[in-house]
Protein backbone atom coordinates (compact mmCIF):
# COMPACT_ATOMS: atom_id res chain seq x y z
CA UNK A 1 0.00 0.00 0.00
CA UNK A 2 1.58 3.08 -1.27
CA UNK A 3 0.27 5.85 1.33
CA UNK A 4 3.06 8.69 2.01
CA UNK A 5 2.61 11.48 4.58
CA UNK A 6 2.55 14.55 2.37
CA UNK A 7 5.87 17.20 2.73
CA UNK A 8 4.23 20.36 3.02
CA UNK A 9 7.82 21.91 3.02
CA UNK A 10 8.59 21.55 0.01
CA UNK A 11 5.82 23.62 -1.75
CA UNK A 12 7.68 26.94 -2.89
CA UNK A 13 5.35 30.21 -2.83
CA UNK A 14 5.39 31.93 -6.11
CA UNK A 15 4.64 35.27 -5.92
CA UNK A 16 6.84 37.32 -8.42
CA UNK A 17 7.80 36.31 -11.77
CA UNK A 18 11.77 35.81 -11.67
CA UNK A 19 14.70 34.16 -12.78
CA UNK A 20 15.40 33.70 -9.36
CA UNK A 21 11.58 31.88 -8.36
CA UNK A 22 12.19 29.76 -12.31
CA UNK A 23 15.35 28.45 -11.08
CA UNK A 24 13.91 27.84 -7.32
CA UNK A 25 11.60 25.40 -9.17
CA UNK A 26 13.78 23.77 -11.50
CA UNK A 27 16.32 23.04 -8.57
CA UNK A 28 13.90 21.20 -7.30
CA UNK A 29 11.44 19.40 -9.71
CA UNK A 30 15.30 18.40 -10.99
CA UNK A 31 15.08 16.16 -7.33
CA UNK A 32 11.28 15.13 -7.80
CA UNK A 33 10.78 11.73 -7.09
CA UNK A 34 7.53 10.89 -5.33
CA UNK A 35 4.00 11.77 -7.47
CA UNK A 36 2.82 14.26 -4.64
CA UNK A 37 6.32 16.41 -5.16
CA UNK A 38 5.96 16.58 -8.91
CA UNK A 39 2.19 17.66 -8.42
CA UNK A 40 3.49 20.71 -6.38
CA UNK A 41 6.22 21.55 -9.04
CA UNK A 42 3.29 21.27 -11.82
CA UNK A 43 1.62 23.67 -9.31
CA UNK A 44 4.18 26.03 -9.42
CA UNK A 45 4.85 26.07 -12.77
CA UNK A 46 0.66 26.85 -12.88
CA UNK A 47 1.24 29.85 -11.11
CA UNK A 48 4.41 30.74 -13.08
CA UNK A 49 2.57 30.56 -16.49
CA UNK A 50 -0.50 32.39 -14.54
CA UNK A 51 2.04 35.52 -13.71
CA UNK A 52 3.52 35.86 -17.24
CA UNK A 53 0.02 35.06 -19.06
CA UNK A 54 -2.11 37.10 -17.30
CA UNK A 55 0.43 40.16 -17.03
CA UNK A 56 0.57 39.61 -21.62
CA UNK A 57 -3.45 39.08 -22.15
CA UNK A 58 -4.37 42.27 -20.03
CA UNK A 59 -1.13 43.96 -21.22
CA UNK A 60 -0.65 45.51 -17.79
CA UNK A 61 2.31 45.68 -16.32
CA UNK A 62 2.53 45.31 -12.37
CA UNK A 63 5.17 46.11 -10.13
CA UNK A 64 4.08 42.66 -8.20
CA UNK A 65 3.78 40.23 -11.53
CA UNK A 66 6.28 41.52 -13.52
CA UNK A 67 10.47 41.06 -13.34
CA UNK A 68 12.03 44.60 -11.96
CA UNK A 69 13.95 45.08 -15.42
CA UNK A 70 10.72 45.43 -16.91
CA UNK A 71 10.74 43.15 -19.62
CA UNK A 72 9.29 43.73 -23.30
CA UNK A 73 5.71 42.03 -23.60
CA UNK A 74 8.22 39.87 -26.31
CA UNK A 75 10.28 38.61 -23.97
CA UNK A 76 7.51 37.47 -21.49
CA UNK A 77 6.05 35.78 -24.44
CA UNK A 78 8.90 33.66 -24.84
CA UNK A 79 9.23 33.13 -21.21
CA UNK A 80 5.06 32.22 -21.09
CA UNK A 81 5.71 29.42 -24.09
CA UNK A 82 8.79 28.06 -22.35
CA UNK A 83 7.08 27.49 -18.89
CA UNK A 84 4.19 25.98 -20.64
CA UNK A 85 6.55 23.82 -22.47
CA UNK A 86 8.20 23.01 -19.25
CA UNK A 87 4.58 21.94 -17.57
CA UNK A 88 4.26 19.89 -20.66
CA UNK A 89 7.58 18.18 -20.31
CA UNK A 90 6.94 17.57 -16.76
CA UNK A 91 3.74 15.41 -17.57
CA UNK A 92 5.31 13.21 -19.74
CA UNK A 93 8.29 12.79 -17.21
CA UNK A 94 10.77 14.50 -19.08
CA UNK A 95 12.35 16.39 -16.60
CA UNK A 96 15.59 16.82 -18.04
CA UNK A 97 14.02 18.61 -21.02
CA UNK A 98 11.65 20.56 -18.32
CA UNK A 99 14.50 21.89 -16.09
CA UNK A 100 16.54 23.30 -19.44
CA UNK A 101 13.52 25.25 -20.67
CA UNK A 102 12.89 26.44 -17.11
CA UNK A 103 16.57 27.51 -17.25
CA UNK A 104 15.99 29.47 -21.28
CA UNK A 105 13.13 30.89 -19.22
CA UNK A 106 15.39 32.44 -16.48
CA UNK A 107 17.80 33.58 -18.56
CA UNK A 108 15.59 35.29 -20.44
CA UNK A 109 14.56 37.36 -17.74
CA UNK A 110 17.47 37.49 -14.84
CA UNK A 111 20.80 36.25 -17.19
CA UNK A 112 22.83 33.31 -17.21
CA UNK A 113 23.17 31.27 -13.94
CA UNK A 114 26.01 31.15 -11.69
CA UNK A 115 25.63 27.94 -10.74
CA UNK A 116 24.01 26.00 -13.71
CA UNK A 117 21.58 23.13 -12.88
CA UNK B 1 -2.78 24.37 -17.51
CA UNK B 2 -3.12 21.15 -20.01
CA UNK B 3 -1.69 20.78 -23.48
CA UNK B 4 -4.42 21.26 -25.86
CA UNK B 5 -3.38 16.95 -26.90
CA UNK B 6 -3.61 16.57 -23.08
CA UNK B 7 -7.35 17.77 -22.40
CA UNK B 8 -8.04 16.13 -25.99
CA UNK B 9 -6.39 12.97 -24.43
CA UNK B 10 -8.67 13.58 -21.21
CA UNK B 11 -11.94 14.10 -22.27
CA UNK B 12 -12.59 12.35 -25.57
CA UNK B 13 -13.88 8.56 -24.69
CA UNK B 14 -15.41 7.31 -27.43
CA UNK B 15 -14.41 3.93 -28.54
CA UNK B 16 -11.78 3.68 -30.51
CA UNK B 17 -9.90 6.55 -27.65
CA UNK B 18 -7.07 6.24 -25.50
CA UNK B 19 -9.41 7.30 -22.08
CA UNK B 20 -12.43 5.54 -23.18
CA UNK B 21 -9.99 2.15 -24.03
CA UNK B 22 -8.87 3.27 -19.83
CA UNK B 23 -12.70 3.84 -18.42
CA UNK B 24 -13.40 0.32 -20.31
CA UNK B 25 -11.02 -1.53 -17.74
CA UNK B 26 -13.46 -0.55 -14.76
CA UNK B 27 -16.60 -1.49 -13.41
CA UNK B 28 -18.61 1.78 -13.83
CA UNK B 29 -22.19 2.80 -12.83
CA UNK B 30 -24.54 2.04 -15.83
CA UNK B 31 -27.77 2.76 -14.10
CA UNK B 32 -30.38 2.83 -10.96
CA UNK B 33 -31.23 -0.49 -9.91
CA UNK B 34 -34.93 0.82 -9.46
CA UNK B 35 -35.03 1.90 -13.25
CA UNK B 36 -35.25 -1.66 -13.83
CA UNK B 37 -38.29 -2.38 -11.17
CA UNK B 38 -39.03 -5.72 -12.00
CA UNK B 39 -39.14 -8.62 -14.07
CA UNK B 40 -40.08 -8.24 -17.64
CA UNK B 41 -40.91 -4.72 -17.25
CA UNK B 42 -39.93 -2.03 -19.81
CA UNK B 43 -36.50 -1.68 -21.33
CA UNK B 44 -34.65 1.60 -20.63
CA UNK B 45 -32.69 3.17 -23.27
CA UNK B 46 -28.99 4.30 -21.96
CA UNK B 47 -25.75 6.01 -23.38
CA UNK B 48 -21.98 5.37 -22.01
CA UNK B 49 -18.97 6.34 -23.50
CA UNK B 50 -20.66 7.08 -26.48
CA UNK B 51 -22.20 3.99 -26.85
CA UNK B 52 -26.43 3.18 -27.31
CA UNK B 53 -27.21 0.57 -25.57
CA UNK B 54 -30.58 -0.97 -24.07
CA UNK B 55 -30.89 -2.39 -20.09
CA UNK B 56 -33.27 -4.64 -18.85
CA UNK B 57 -34.18 -7.42 -16.57
CA UNK B 58 -35.19 -10.73 -17.83
CA UNK B 59 -37.93 -13.33 -15.98
CA UNK B 60 -34.47 -14.26 -13.21
CA UNK B 61 -34.41 -10.69 -12.64
CA UNK B 62 -30.65 -10.50 -13.90
CA UNK B 63 -29.90 -7.41 -15.93
CA UNK B 64 -28.59 -7.68 -19.41
CA UNK B 65 -27.31 -4.30 -21.19
CA UNK B 66 -26.91 -4.77 -25.09
CA UNK B 67 -25.74 -2.38 -27.69
CA UNK B 68 -28.82 -0.74 -28.39
CA UNK B 69 -28.95 -1.64 -32.54
CA UNK B 70 -30.23 -5.13 -33.12
CA UNK B 71 -27.76 -6.98 -35.36
CA UNK B 72 -29.88 -7.84 -37.61
CA UNK B 73 -31.27 -4.39 -39.47
CA UNK B 74 -30.03 -2.11 -36.69
CA UNK B 75 -33.30 -1.31 -35.96
CA UNK B 76 -33.27 0.03 -31.76
CA UNK B 77 -33.99 -2.74 -29.13
CA UNK B 78 -35.21 -0.16 -26.84
CA UNK B 79 -38.38 -0.37 -28.54
CA UNK B 80 -38.23 -4.35 -27.97
CA UNK B 81 -40.43 -6.89 -26.25
CA UNK B 82 -38.86 -7.92 -22.55
CA UNK B 83 -40.74 -11.17 -22.50
CA UNK B 84 -39.38 -14.83 -21.38
CA UNK B 85 -36.12 -14.35 -20.68
CA UNK B 86 -34.83 -12.00 -23.53
CA UNK B 87 -35.83 -8.88 -25.18
CA UNK B 88 -37.48 -9.60 -28.89
CA UNK B 89 -36.92 -7.01 -31.98
CA UNK B 90 -40.35 -5.74 -32.64
CA UNK B 91 -39.39 -5.49 -36.78
CA UNK B 92 -38.22 -8.94 -37.49
CA UNK B 93 -38.89 -10.89 -34.19
CA UNK B 94 -35.27 -11.79 -33.32
CA UNK B 95 -34.57 -12.29 -29.37
CA UNK B 96 -31.49 -12.18 -27.35
CA UNK B 97 -31.07 -12.98 -23.89
CA UNK B 98 -29.23 -11.04 -21.49
CA UNK B 99 -25.62 -12.48 -22.59
CA UNK B 100 -26.47 -11.39 -26.00
CA UNK B 101 -27.01 -14.97 -27.45
CA UNK B 102 -29.73 -14.77 -29.75
CA UNK B 103 -32.76 -17.18 -28.85
CA UNK B 104 -35.21 -16.70 -31.49
CA UNK B 105 -35.78 -16.07 -35.13
CA UNK B 106 -39.25 -16.88 -35.89
CA UNK B 107 -38.98 -16.01 -39.86
CA UNK B 108 -36.00 -18.08 -40.49
CA UNK B 109 -37.19 -21.67 -41.73
CA UNK B 110 -37.91 -24.15 -39.88
CA UNK B 111 -35.03 -25.86 -37.93
CA UNK B 112 -32.45 -23.22 -38.93
CA UNK B 113 -29.46 -23.14 -37.35
CA UNK B 114 -28.67 -19.31 -37.87
CA UNK B 115 -29.55 -17.94 -34.67
CA UNK B 116 -26.79 -19.97 -33.07
CA UNK B 117 -24.55 -18.14 -35.05
CA UNK B 118 -25.64 -14.35 -34.49
CA UNK B 119 -24.50 -12.79 -30.98
CA UNK B 120 -26.02 -9.28 -29.87
CA UNK B 121 -23.10 -7.36 -28.42
CA UNK B 122 -23.77 -8.11 -24.83
CA UNK B 123 -21.98 -6.79 -21.93
CA UNK B 124 -21.15 -7.91 -18.58
CA UNK B 125 -23.53 -6.58 -15.33
CA UNK B 126 -23.28 -6.19 -12.37
CA UNK B 127 -26.14 -5.02 -9.58
CA UNK B 128 -25.30 -4.23 -5.90
CA UNK B 129 -25.45 -1.18 -3.80
CA UNK B 130 -28.89 -0.16 -5.92
CA UNK B 131 -27.31 0.49 -9.02
CA UNK B 132 -26.57 -1.32 -12.08
CA UNK B 133 -22.91 -1.97 -13.23
CA UNK B 134 -21.28 -2.54 -16.46
CA UNK B 135 -17.92 -3.87 -17.41
CA UNK B 136 -17.20 -2.64 -21.25
CA UNK B 137 -13.65 -3.77 -20.95
CA UNK B 138 -11.74 -6.51 -22.52
CA UNK B 139 -13.74 -9.71 -21.43
CA UNK B 140 -9.75 -11.33 -20.80
CA UNK B 141 -9.43 -8.40 -18.43
CA UNK B 142 -12.32 -8.43 -16.48
CA UNK B 143 -11.61 -7.07 -12.70
CA UNK B 144 -13.10 -8.28 -9.45
CA UNK B 145 -16.05 -5.55 -8.73
CA UNK B 146 -14.65 -3.10 -6.18
CA UNK B 147 -15.55 -3.26 -2.70
CA UNK B 148 -17.02 -0.15 -2.01
CA UNK B 149 -18.72 -0.12 1.28
CA UNK B 150 -22.43 0.53 1.08
CA UNK B 151 -22.21 -2.41 -1.58
CA UNK B 152 -21.56 -4.48 1.06
CA UNK B 153 -24.42 -3.24 3.45
CA UNK B 154 -28.11 -3.59 3.32
CA UNK B 155 -30.93 -1.84 1.25
CA UNK B 156 -31.76 0.32 3.88
CA UNK B 157 -28.61 1.59 4.82
CA UNK B 158 -27.85 3.69 1.50
CA UNK B 159 -29.94 5.77 -1.17
CA UNK B 160 -28.99 6.53 -4.43
CA UNK B 161 -29.54 8.74 -7.25
CA UNK B 162 -28.85 9.91 -10.55
CA UNK B 163 -28.60 13.18 -12.67
CA UNK B 164 -27.83 14.77 -16.04
CA UNK B 165 -24.98 16.87 -16.29
CA UNK B 166 -24.10 19.11 -19.61
CA UNK B 167 -20.29 18.76 -19.39
CA UNK B 168 -17.68 16.83 -20.02
CA UNK B 169 -17.15 14.31 -17.00
CA UNK B 170 -13.95 16.03 -16.27
CA UNK B 171 -15.34 19.44 -15.51
CA UNK B 172 -17.80 17.85 -12.82
CA UNK B 173 -14.88 15.55 -11.52
CA UNK B 174 -12.53 18.58 -10.91
CA UNK B 175 -15.23 19.94 -8.75
CA UNK B 176 -15.80 16.94 -6.73
CA UNK B 177 -11.95 17.13 -5.59
CA UNK B 178 -11.69 20.84 -5.36
CA UNK B 179 -12.68 21.95 -1.83
CA UNK B 180 -11.26 25.61 -1.73
CA UNK B 181 -14.68 26.17 -3.33
CA UNK B 182 -16.88 24.87 -0.58
CA UNK B 183 -16.80 28.10 1.58
CA UNK B 184 -17.41 29.93 -1.25
CA UNK B 185 -19.95 28.31 -3.58
CA UNK B 186 -21.87 26.71 -0.87
CA UNK B 187 -21.52 29.47 1.65
CA UNK B 188 -24.66 29.60 3.32
CA UNK B 189 -25.16 33.34 4.04
CA UNK B 190 -28.69 32.88 6.11
CA UNK B 191 -29.76 31.17 9.34
CA UNK B 192 -31.66 28.07 8.44
CA UNK B 193 -33.50 27.38 5.34
CA UNK B 194 -31.50 24.08 4.97
CA UNK B 195 -32.35 22.54 8.35
CA UNK B 196 -33.38 19.72 6.92
CA UNK B 197 -29.77 18.73 5.73
CA UNK B 198 -27.68 16.98 8.10
CA UNK B 199 -24.79 18.84 9.66
CA UNK B 200 -22.49 16.28 8.11
CA UNK B 201 -23.26 16.64 4.65
CA UNK B 202 -23.46 20.50 4.92
CA UNK B 203 -20.54 23.11 4.54
CA UNK B 204 -19.84 24.34 8.27
CA UNK B 205 -21.10 28.23 8.61
CA UNK B 206 -18.78 30.76 10.08
CA UNK B 207 -18.52 34.09 10.11
CA UNK B 208 -22.52 34.36 9.53
CA UNK B 209 -22.11 38.37 9.54
CA UNK B 210 -19.79 38.31 6.45
CA UNK B 211 -20.46 37.86 3.20
CA UNK B 212 -16.94 35.84 2.72
CA UNK B 213 -15.87 33.27 4.98
CA UNK B 214 -12.91 34.25 7.71
CA UNK B 215 -9.74 34.03 6.61
CA UNK B 216 -9.09 31.06 8.75
CA UNK B 217 -11.34 29.28 6.62
CA UNK B 218 -11.24 30.79 3.28
CA UNK B 219 -6.84 30.12 3.22
CA UNK B 220 -6.80 26.58 3.60
CA UNK B 221 -3.17 24.94 3.30
CA UNK B 222 -3.62 22.07 0.14
CA UNK B 223 -1.97 18.70 -0.24
CA UNK B 224 -2.39 15.05 -1.76
CA UNK B 225 -1.20 11.71 -0.98
CA UNK B 226 -0.93 8.84 -3.55
CA UNK B 227 -2.89 5.80 -2.05
CA UNK B 228 -3.98 2.07 -3.41
CA UNK B 229 -7.29 3.39 -5.44
CA UNK B 230 -5.93 7.03 -6.24
CA UNK B 231 -4.98 9.75 -4.49
CA UNK B 232 -6.87 11.84 -1.15
CA UNK B 233 -6.86 15.57 -1.81
CA UNK B 234 -6.17 16.97 2.07
CA UNK B 235 -6.94 20.94 2.89
CA UNK B 236 -6.25 22.04 6.15
CA UNK B 237 -7.69 25.11 8.13
CA UNK B 238 -6.14 26.32 11.40
CA UNK B 239 -8.79 27.12 14.06
CA UNK B 240 -8.16 30.06 16.08
CA UNK B 241 -8.47 27.27 19.05
CA UNK B 242 -5.03 26.43 17.58
CA UNK B 243 -6.30 22.98 16.23
CA UNK B 244 -6.28 21.59 12.23
CA UNK B 245 -9.62 20.97 10.27
CA UNK B 246 -8.67 18.58 7.76
CA UNK B 247 -10.83 17.75 4.53
CA UNK B 248 -10.27 14.83 2.91
CA UNK B 249 -11.45 13.89 -0.32
CA UNK B 250 -10.24 10.03 -2.00
CA UNK B 251 -10.22 10.00 -5.83
CA UNK B 252 -11.06 6.56 -6.47
CA UNK B 253 -9.44 5.97 -9.89
CA UNK B 254 -11.22 6.50 -12.70
CA UNK B 255 -14.18 8.75 -11.60
CA UNK B 256 -15.43 7.94 -8.14
CA UNK B 257 -14.26 10.42 -5.31
CA UNK B 258 -15.58 10.39 -1.87
CA UNK B 259 -17.34 13.81 -0.17
CA UNK B 260 -15.61 14.47 3.01
CA UNK B 261 -17.20 13.37 6.10
CA UNK B 262 -16.97 13.09 9.97
CA UNK B 263 -15.70 10.03 11.42
CA UNK B 264 -19.17 7.63 12.41
CA UNK B 265 -21.38 10.29 10.13
CA UNK B 266 -22.59 9.34 6.54
CA UNK B 267 -20.59 9.16 4.02
CA UNK B 268 -21.32 9.98 0.09
CA UNK B 269 -19.45 8.95 -2.98
CA UNK B 270 -20.18 10.23 -5.95
CA UNK B 271 -19.45 8.91 -9.71
CA UNK B 272 -19.08 10.83 -13.34
CA UNK B 273 -19.66 8.89 -16.28
CA UNK B 274 -19.66 9.93 -19.73
CA UNK B 275 -22.24 9.81 -21.46
CA UNK B 276 -20.53 10.75 -24.67
CA UNK B 277 -17.83 13.81 -24.40
CA UNK B 278 -20.12 16.65 -23.83
CA UNK B 279 -22.80 15.28 -21.37
CA UNK B 280 -22.50 13.19 -18.33
CA UNK B 281 -24.27 10.66 -16.24
CA UNK B 282 -23.87 11.44 -12.29
CA UNK B 283 -24.56 9.13 -9.23
CA UNK B 284 -24.73 9.96 -5.59
CA UNK B 285 -25.22 7.51 -2.97
CA UNK B 286 -25.30 8.19 0.73
CA UNK B 287 -24.30 5.86 3.30
CA UNK B 288 -24.29 5.30 7.04
CA UNK B 289 -21.83 1.91 7.83
CA UNK B 290 -23.63 1.39 11.15
CA UNK B 291 -27.63 1.94 10.61
CA UNK B 292 -30.90 2.22 7.92
CA UNK B 293 -31.39 5.94 7.08
CA UNK B 294 -34.32 7.33 8.71
CA UNK B 295 -37.29 8.57 7.04
CA UNK B 296 -36.01 12.69 8.12
CA UNK B 297 -32.39 11.92 6.50
CA UNK B 298 -33.99 9.93 3.24
CA UNK B 299 -35.92 13.46 2.71
CA UNK B 300 -33.02 15.47 2.84
CA UNK B 301 -31.57 13.39 0.43
CA UNK B 302 -34.09 13.89 -2.26
CA UNK B 303 -34.91 17.18 -1.07
CA UNK B 304 -31.92 18.51 -3.29
CA UNK B 305 -30.88 20.87 -0.41
CA UNK B 306 -27.75 18.61 -0.11
CA UNK B 307 -25.55 17.10 -2.67
CA UNK B 308 -28.33 14.85 -4.47
CA UNK B 309 -29.83 16.89 -7.31
CA UNK B 310 -33.11 17.63 -7.70
CA UNK B 311 -34.06 15.93 -10.81
CA UNK B 312 -37.19 15.53 -13.22
CA UNK B 313 -37.63 11.26 -12.16
CA UNK B 314 -38.54 10.52 -15.39
CA UNK B 315 -35.73 12.07 -17.30
CA UNK B 316 -33.04 12.47 -14.96
CA UNK B 317 -32.64 16.23 -16.17
CA UNK B 318 -32.24 18.37 -12.94
CA UNK B 319 -35.09 20.71 -12.66
CA UNK B 320 -32.92 23.75 -12.14
CA UNK B 321 -30.73 23.59 -15.12
CA UNK B 322 -28.96 25.78 -18.17
CA UNK B 323 -31.85 26.17 -20.01
CA UNK B 324 -33.75 28.10 -16.95
CA UNK B 325 -30.94 29.98 -15.65
CA UNK B 326 -30.56 27.34 -12.98
CA UNK B 327 -33.72 29.31 -11.13
CA UNK B 328 -31.45 31.55 -9.84
CA UNK B 329 -32.63 33.83 -7.37
CA UNK B 330 -31.00 37.28 -7.56
CA UNK B 331 -32.97 38.47 -4.34
CA UNK B 332 -31.89 35.05 -2.37
CA UNK B 333 -28.26 35.56 -3.26
CA UNK B 334 -28.41 39.58 -1.92
CA UNK B 335 -29.54 38.15 1.32
CA UNK B 336 -28.85 35.04 2.49
CA UNK B 337 -27.56 32.64 -0.71
CA UNK B 338 -23.77 33.21 -2.09
CA UNK B 339 -25.32 32.04 -4.93
CA UNK B 340 -28.62 32.51 -5.05
CA UNK B 341 -29.23 28.96 -6.50
CA UNK B 342 -31.02 26.07 -4.41
CA UNK B 343 -28.74 23.38 -3.01
CA UNK B 344 -25.47 22.46 -3.08
CA UNK B 345 -25.84 19.81 -6.63
CA UNK B 346 -27.59 23.22 -7.62
CA UNK B 347 -24.84 25.45 -6.84
CA UNK B 348 -22.22 22.77 -8.28
CA UNK B 349 -24.19 22.77 -11.77
CA UNK B 350 -23.59 26.22 -12.96
CA UNK B 351 -19.65 26.68 -12.14
CA UNK B 352 -19.02 23.05 -14.13
CA UNK B 353 -21.39 23.38 -16.92
CA UNK B 354 -20.63 26.90 -18.09
CA UNK B 355 -16.72 26.76 -18.06
CA UNK B 356 -16.38 27.29 -21.86
CA UNK B 357 -18.51 25.29 -22.83
CA UNK B 358 -19.24 21.58 -22.10
CA UNK B 359 -15.45 20.82 -23.00
CA UNK B 360 -12.70 23.77 -20.76
CA UNK B 361 -10.22 25.00 -22.94
CA UNK B 362 -7.62 24.65 -19.98
CA UNK B 363 -4.55 25.60 -22.01
CA UNK B 364 -5.99 28.95 -21.13
CA UNK B 365 -6.89 28.52 -17.35
CA UNK B 366 -4.64 29.82 -14.33
CA UNK B 367 -4.13 27.77 -11.62
CA UNK B 368 -2.98 28.31 -8.31
CA UNK B 369 -1.98 26.32 -4.95
CA UNK B 370 -5.61 25.75 -3.95
CA UNK B 371 -5.75 23.30 -7.59
CA UNK B 372 -3.30 20.90 -6.31
CA UNK B 373 -5.76 18.22 -5.99
CA UNK B 374 -7.22 18.74 -9.64
CA UNK B 375 -3.47 18.95 -10.92
CA UNK B 376 -2.63 15.38 -9.29
CA UNK B 377 -5.98 14.00 -10.25
CA UNK B 378 -5.09 15.10 -13.65
CA UNK B 379 -1.66 13.56 -13.71
CA UNK B 380 -2.54 10.62 -12.35
CA UNK B 381 -5.65 9.68 -15.02
CA UNK B 382 -2.59 10.91 -17.60
CA UNK B 383 -0.32 9.09 -16.39
CA UNK B 384 -2.67 6.06 -16.43
CA UNK B 385 -3.78 6.36 -19.96
CA UNK B 386 -0.44 7.21 -21.49
CA UNK B 387 0.81 3.83 -19.53
CA UNK B 388 -1.91 2.00 -21.30
CA UNK B 389 -1.24 3.15 -24.77
CA UNK B 390 1.89 1.85 -23.64
CA UNK B 391 0.28 -1.66 -22.96
CA UNK B 392 0.28 -1.43 -19.05
CA UNK B 393 -2.96 -1.91 -17.37
CA UNK B 394 -3.78 0.08 -14.74
CA UNK B 395 -3.15 -1.23 -11.42
CA UNK B 396 -6.16 -0.05 -9.61
CA UNK B 397 -8.02 -2.78 -11.29
CA UNK B 398 -6.47 -5.20 -9.06
CA UNK B 399 -6.89 -3.46 -5.71
CA UNK B 400 -10.45 -3.45 -5.00
CA UNK B 401 -10.48 -3.64 -1.21
CA UNK B 402 -8.59 -0.29 -1.36
CA UNK B 403 -12.20 0.56 -2.77
CA UNK B 404 -13.79 0.52 0.47
CA UNK B 405 -11.98 3.86 1.82
CA UNK B 406 -14.31 6.50 3.36
CA UNK B 407 -13.54 10.45 3.61
CA UNK B 408 -12.70 12.02 6.06
CA UNK B 409 -13.05 15.13 7.85
CA UNK B 410 -11.81 15.68 11.40
CA UNK B 411 -10.64 18.33 14.04
CA UNK B 412 -7.19 17.82 15.34
CA UNK B 413 -4.30 18.96 17.39
CA UNK B 414 -1.55 20.06 14.67
CA UNK B 415 0.78 17.36 16.16
CA UNK B 416 -1.65 14.83 15.04
CA UNK B 417 -0.38 12.96 11.08
CA UNK B 418 -3.00 13.57 8.38
CA UNK B 419 -2.10 9.71 7.39
CA UNK B 420 -3.02 8.57 11.31
CA UNK B 421 -6.51 10.59 10.88
CA UNK B 422 -7.15 9.22 7.14
CA UNK B 423 -6.98 5.28 8.72
CA UNK B 424 -8.22 6.33 11.91
CA UNK B 425 -11.71 6.86 9.76
CA UNK B 426 -11.29 4.12 7.50
CA UNK B 427 -13.23 0.89 8.28
CA UNK B 428 -11.61 -2.22 10.17
CA UNK B 429 -11.58 -4.13 7.13
CA UNK B 430 -9.86 -1.65 4.89
CA UNK B 431 -7.33 -0.95 7.45
CA UNK B 432 -6.71 -4.65 7.98
CA UNK B 433 -6.44 -5.67 4.61
CA UNK B 434 -4.73 -2.77 2.63
CA UNK B 435 -3.36 0.25 4.83
CA UNK B 436 -1.53 -0.92 7.46
CA UNK B 437 0.71 -2.99 5.23
CA UNK B 438 2.27 0.52 4.35
CA UNK B 439 3.66 1.47 7.92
Amino acid sequence: MIFRAPSMRDAIVIETLTGKTIREVAERLIQAKTFEEFVYRESEMDALFTLADIAITTNRESENSLPAKGSSMQTLGHVRQLIFDAHDATHDNDVKTACELLERAATMLDGPSRSPL
Amino acid sequence: MLSESDNELLTRTGVETPMGQLFRRFWLPATLSTELPKPDGPPIAIRLLGERLVAFRDTSGHVGILEARCPHRHANLFWGRNEENGIRCVYHGWKFGTDGRCVDQPAEPENSRFKDSVRAKAYDTHEAGGLVWIYMGPEELKPEFPSFEWTLLPDDHFLATKRFQQCNYLQNLEGEIDTAHVNFLHRNLGADEDELVPKEILPPRFDEEGLLPPPFLARKQFDLAETDFGLVAMARSEYPTGEYYWRMTPFLVPLFTLIPSGYDAFNTWTAIVPVDDVYSVGFTVTWHHARPLNDVEKLTVTSGAGVHALVDPETFIPLANMSNNYLIDRELQATSSFTGIYGIRGEDLPVQEDQDGPIARRHEEHLGVTDRGIIGMRRLLLTLVKDLQRGVEPPHVSRPLSYRARSVAVTAPKEVSPVDLFVAGQPETFVTSSISQSF
